[in-house]
């Protein structure tokens, strides 16, 4: 996959991070780095070999449907970056 | 020109579980905000998720009841987008391998034909915060995460609605299935179903699919089908006209009636999803499956058949018994050993209907229980009181929340059902009214009927009306002319 300023700035953007043309650069030297060790692995024949999605080996870990005590409302406030009646507040999204 | 529509739908149903899909953070509505939370559900670094068994078994039943097939194995994917409502920055769904996969729902089309409409999966995930915009357009949001975490199931359809009808009847029936099957109270207003449409249009006959549309924002079934009948007319006038569609994202306006694009920065979506590495697979074999199925309560449609069949109803009989799995049971419970369920089955849909819209009412809330309703045709059986009385008496059973028997005593509507007395008032009747007496005897038999209803009349409306009328004929006809007393 080729990285260019493109993809830099479509993946910031999904992020919602505003990157400075300096700091694009380097994300892309840091991109391309990542890839290329991952052009390797795709050297690999992988035609038999089942996707993995889990290594445990193990399934089915549940809980029971029991409530048990949520956080003092405070933790949350003191959480929030910024706090009004009783809600977290963010710059407007729509 | 010929243009079909092409539908699909998105239906997420949140599952009554009493706590959140990954921690034990309790679903109760109307919360104050932001109490239901707790290190996994707000993301906080470190936390773990671990799956509520509950989940499971409810969409599992939902899967069942929509006639998929349960899959074996499932995993939760991380669904990677950024939004202030999901604070991991993920959302946990499925995507590679759904709970369920390819079901389908039997409904009626307009013309009383059966369609089945194609489910293409219904998978669990997790629901998002909500958030609140300031009335003032400049300023900021805010948001309440109790329920970020909620349990969702996900229902997809194949595009196989052809009218806007049909999504909504087709909805009902997904309602009505949900809800018989306890999995989901399924009340829009509490934003428990949330529905969002696509919608193509394409030359009649041809296989490959138009530009579609998707509209969200949709709070009621009614809104549905107004959206979808704005959209075709619009989308066809556009087509028609020769313009090019583009795949857009739209909004329904309700006070305008109209779907509107959607403006948003949002636009931008690639989910990145993968499994989920703090969250293992779920496998379920057969004999787990089959015992998750034979605690499913009986289905609508199996519900209508039977009961049609068990009590001799009609098909509208059935239709409005059936409208909701509580009238049903409702109905149920009140014919039970009852011999005549037929009238019953009339006194729902007309009486007990009203009173509930009357008194805004929930049938569960209802003052006339079912055991109540059924002594109710008991006493009327037995004579004590008419049919034409048994409203009044159910009106005030309903009213004062008494049984039968205690309003008729307190009210004295007992019938009369005592020959004596109604004789008496039968024979004042026939002097008062020797004109019209004579008229009856001379052959004009609806004078008969103007007779009863003097008599009814004077015994405000409390004689057994089957007395009244033997007694009537007897004096008319054992008695020609005037009678002295
Ligand atoms: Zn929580």
């Amino acid at each position: 996959m080729k990285i260019d300023g493109k993809t830099i700035q479509w993946v910031a953007e999904l992020s919602q991070l505003y990157l400075s043309a300096g700091e694009e650069a380097e994300m892309k030297r840091h991109l391309v780095a990542i890839l290329d060790y991952m052009a390797i692995l795709n050297e690999l024949d992988l035609e038999d070999v089942e996707p993995t999605s889990h290594t445990l080996g193990y399934s089915n870990v549940m809980r029971d449907d029991i409530a048990k005590e949520s956080f003092d409302v405070g933790i949350v406030e003191d959480l929030a970056p910024r706090w009004e009646k009783g809600h977290i507040v963010v710059p407007r999204v729509v | 020109m010929n243009l079909e529509a092409v539908i699909g739908l998105e239906i997420h149903v949140q599952l009554n579980t009493k706590t959140k899909t990954f921690c034990s953070c309790s679903t109760g509505f109307g919360a104050v905000p932001n109490t239901h939370t707790c290190p996994v559900c707000l993301g906080l670094p470190g936390a773990l998720p671990v799956f509520n068994r509950d989940v499971l078994k409810k969409g599992v039943m939902a899967g069942l009841a929509l006639n998929c097939t349960i899959c074996s194995y499932s995993v939760f994917a991380r669904k990677n987008y950024f939004y202030p409502d999901l604070p991991k920055a993920y959302q946990i769904s499925q995507f590679e391998h759904p709970l369920n996969r390819a079901g389908f729902v039997r409904i009626k089309d307009e013309r009383g034909k059966e369609r089945s409409i194609g489910i293409t999966r219904a998978h669990l995930e997790e629901d998002a915060g909500k958030l609140v915009h300031d009335d003032d357009p400049k300023g900021p949001s805010f948001i309440d995460l109790n329920r970020c975490g909620m349990p969702l199931l996900e229902i997809v359809t194949e595009p196989d609605l052809r009218t806007p009808d049909e999504a909504y009847r087709f909805l009902v029936a997904v309602k009505e299935i949900l809800q018989y099957t306890e999995v989901s109270e399924c009340s829009m207003e509490k934003g428990e179903l949330r529905v969002d449409v696509n919608v193509s249009l394409r030359e009649t006959g041809e296989d490959a699919f138009g530009v579609k549309q998707e509209v969200k924002n949709l709070n009621s079934f009614a809104n549905v089908k107004r959206a979808l009948e704005y959209e075709i007319k619009r989308q066809s006038r556009l087509i028609r006209s020769g313009e090019r569609l583009t795949q857009q994202t739209r909004l329904f306006d309700v006070s305008k009636n109209a779907t509107v694009q959607m403006r948003t920065k949002e636009s931008a979506h690639d989910y990145r999803y993968f499994p989920d590495p703090d969250l293992v697979p779920i496998e379920l074999s057969p004999q787990e499956i089959d015992g998750i199925r034979e605690t499913l309560p009986e289905l609508p449609e199996e519900r209508r058949d039977r009961i049609k069949a068990q009590y001799g109803l009609t098909d509208y009989d059935v239709e409005v018994l059936c409208s909701s799995h509580k009238i049903a049971r409702y109905f149920e419970d009140s014919a039970r050993g009852y011999k005549r369920p037929k009238k019953i089955a009339n006194w729902i849909h007309t009486e007990v209907m009203r009173a509930l819209n009357e008194t805004g009412k929930d049938i569960e809330s209802f003052a006339v229980t079912p055991e109540r309703l059924r002594e109710l045709f008991e006493i009327m059986d037995g004579g004590v009181i008419s049919g034409k009385l048994a409203k009044a008496v159910f009106d005030e059973m309903a009213a004062s929340g008494e049984t039968a028997a205690e309003v008729v005593e307190r009210k004295g509507m007992r019938q009369l059902s005592d020959r004596e007395e109604i004789v008496d008032v039968v024979e004042a009747v026939i002097r008062d009214h020797a004109a019209v007496t004579d008229e009856y005897r001379s052959g004009k038999k609806k004078a008969f009927g103007f007779l009863v209803g003097q008599v009814m009349k004077r015994t405000g409306g409390k004689a057994n009306p089957k007395i009244v009328n033997e007694l009537l004929k007897e004096k008319l006809s054992n008695q020609p002319g005037v009678e002295d007393h």
